[in-house]
């Protein structure tokens, strides 16, 4: 046994520990060993230690109590009779339902050596081993998956095929803050390919010019606000708001109430989003200060690289990843926040869930904080730093190596700092809970 | 965007049906084959997925064998069988007829004047 399987097992262990064992019991046990290994091992790719990617395969395992609490009360039951129903095939067959020889079957269902190579043509499906999947929707190669409709969100100027309104317009960019308020429609911010226009596309189920955005420029700022929205019927709307590739000087603040927003290649001097029920989508935004808020919602961004950065979800989830921000103050009251590739430093808090945060470096001090939940953070591969881990209710675990030094080490309380050069602190608090540091 | 428990709930087993239709598979195969079918929309739980397996079992729909590895540990393979497969046939029919009504009856507008 390696001593990773001794490490899953162990654990599940703890976990069986509170059932009375029987046989349901150990036979789930086995088959979550074989697959919590799997997961190790992918995350193994991505995850610095040992005891990283094991505390990942398992927060992935979900709240498996309620399906442990019902195993332990089955009882063994005549669960042989279905093995024995599985009969014997002959090692050639030809007929009418196609020729068998052996492992390999060529019949209605298109021609398979094994589970291990499928030509389905009915299904349009080619399978080579696990290696290579190609069906209608896409072709995956090795871990590599390659999709063929474009149904991205980065193909978002195209109509709807549900539009029957079309309403287009062309606002030349300002200095004054663009402020796009809308009740219930799905936003598509994207960079279009003018030098100093910002291009308005709306999209409409119904066809009325009532529902026409409003465009207004007063001293302060420039306002495009949705157009009438008739209580008794649902009229789709779509907007792709198109914006100059270059448009750092842009100041824009989007407001949707309920709806999506996607954003897609993006550089401005200031992205301001709020959000009511819905979610936001983003992909490679750049720019000076970010002020999201989103009351309940999904929040799902890559490569974002902001100068400030304020992020506050009441509900949900919050997933970023390669972000790049100097001075962050992200709040999540309740929900998970999930952070990969962080460069930067600020303020992280959850009030109830759990902090998820790899860091590739620190440009400033961090603090992270959860009320009720747990934090578990990686850190920088090559950065010394200070670190200084309490918990009020709970327990901290920390990996550490020659070079680590503690001031204090505690169960409950760990300062210090690694290496020989600490430039920034990792500050992080727990009312209950756990902090993980690896 | 994200696809709320109580949207999908009644489908999870058509899902797994649909992914053991194609190959004999595990559970962390399973989960990783809806995160490939969803493109990456949908993550099922695996604590939801066990679950699953164990209802889809009783009801005969699927049965289990362990695999054969000669390193690392065991699996459990999870097969459809012939009365599972008639279910996802009568499933996706059944999707294929209800997706069209429930978005008519989501989206779809009274034109004026119209009755019936």
């Amino acid at each position: 046994m390696t001593s990773i399987e001794m490490a899953i097992r162990t654990r599940l262990d703890v976990i069986f520990s509170k059932y009375t064992p029987n046989e349901q019991l150990t036979e789930f046990k086995e088959e979550l060993v074989a697959d919590l290994l799997d997961a190790y091992q992918d995350f193994a790719k991505q995850d610095k230690s040992h005891d990283e990617a094991l505390d990942d395969a398992f927060a992935q395992l979900g709240d498996i109590d309620t399906i442990l609490r019902e195993l332990s009360q089955t009882k063994k039951q005549e669960n042989d009779d279905s093995k024995s129903q599985t009969k014997k095939s002959s090692f050639f067959e030809f007929s009418n339902d196609g020729l068998h020889l052996g492992n390999l079957h060529i019949d209605g269902q298109g021609v398979r050596l094994g589970d291990d190579i499928v030509i389905d043509g009915k299904h349009d499906k080619v399978q080579l081993g696990d290696w290579l999947h190609v069906d209608r929707s896409g072709a995956r190669v090795g871990r590599k998956y390659y999709r063929f409709d474009e149904d991205e969100p980065s193909d978002t100027t195209h109509t709807p095929s549900w539009s029957v309104a079309h309403h287009n317009a062309q606002i030349p960019t300002s200095d004054k803050p663009f402020v796009f308020d809308y009740k219930n429609a799905d936003v598509h911010f994207y960079s279009n390919d003018k030098a100093d226009l910002i291009t308005l596309d709306e999209f409409f189920s119904r066809d009325n010019n009532r529902y026409f955005a409003d465009i207004q420029e007063t001293n302060e700022q420039i306002s495009v606000t949705q157009g009438d929205n008739p209580l008794l019927f649902h009229v789709r709307t779509q907007v792709n708001i198109g914006l100059p590739k270059d448009f750092n000087h842009g100041k824009i603040t989007m407001i949707n109430h309920s709806g999506r927003i996607m954003a897609q290649d993006l550089s401005l001097q200031q992205f301001n989003l709020y959000l009511h029920a819905g979610n936001f989508r983003g992909n490679h935004i750049q720019a000076e200060t970010a002020n999201w808020q989103i009351h309940a919602g999904e929040v799902k961004v890559q490569e974002l690289n902001f100068k400030h950065a304020d992020i506050f979800n009441k509900s949900g989830n919050l997933k970023l990843d390669n972000m790049t921000v100097e001075d962050s103050h992200i709040t999540v009251t309740s929900g998970t926040v999930q952070i990969s590739h962080f460069t930067g430093g600020g303020q992280f808090a959850t009030h109830t869930g759990s902090l998820r945060l790899r860091i590739d470096k620190l440009t400033d001090d961090l603090k992270l904080q959860a009320k009720t939940g747990s934090i578990r953070v990686t850190m920088p591969e090559s950065q010394d730093c200070y670190f200084n881990l309490s918990a009020n209710m709970g327990s901290i675990v920390m990996d550490h190596t020659e070079t680590t030094h503690f001031d204090k080490n505690t169960n409950s309380y760990k300062c210090g700092f690694y290496g020989d050069n600490p430039k920034f602190t990792i500050d992080a608090n727990v009312d209950s809970g756990t902090i993980k540091v690896y | 965007m994200a696809i709320s428990k109580d949207l999908i709930r009644g489908h999870i087993d058509t899902i797994i049906l649909n992914i053991l239709n194609q190959s004999d598979s595990y559970g962390y195969q399973v989960g990783k084959s809806v995160r490939i079918l969803s493109q990456n929309q949908y993550d099922l739980n695996e604590a939801t997925l066990y679950t699953a397996f164990r209802r889809l079992e009783k009801s005969g729909d699927i049965t289990s064998y362990w695999g054969d590895e000669t390193q690392g540990a065991r699996r459990k393979y999870y097969k459809i069988t012939p009365a599972g497969q008639a279910h996802l046939t009568h499933a996706i029919a059944e999707w294929a007829f209800a997706k069209n009504v429930i978005s008519q009856l989501i989206t779809g507008t009274i034109a004026e004047g119209e009755e019936s």
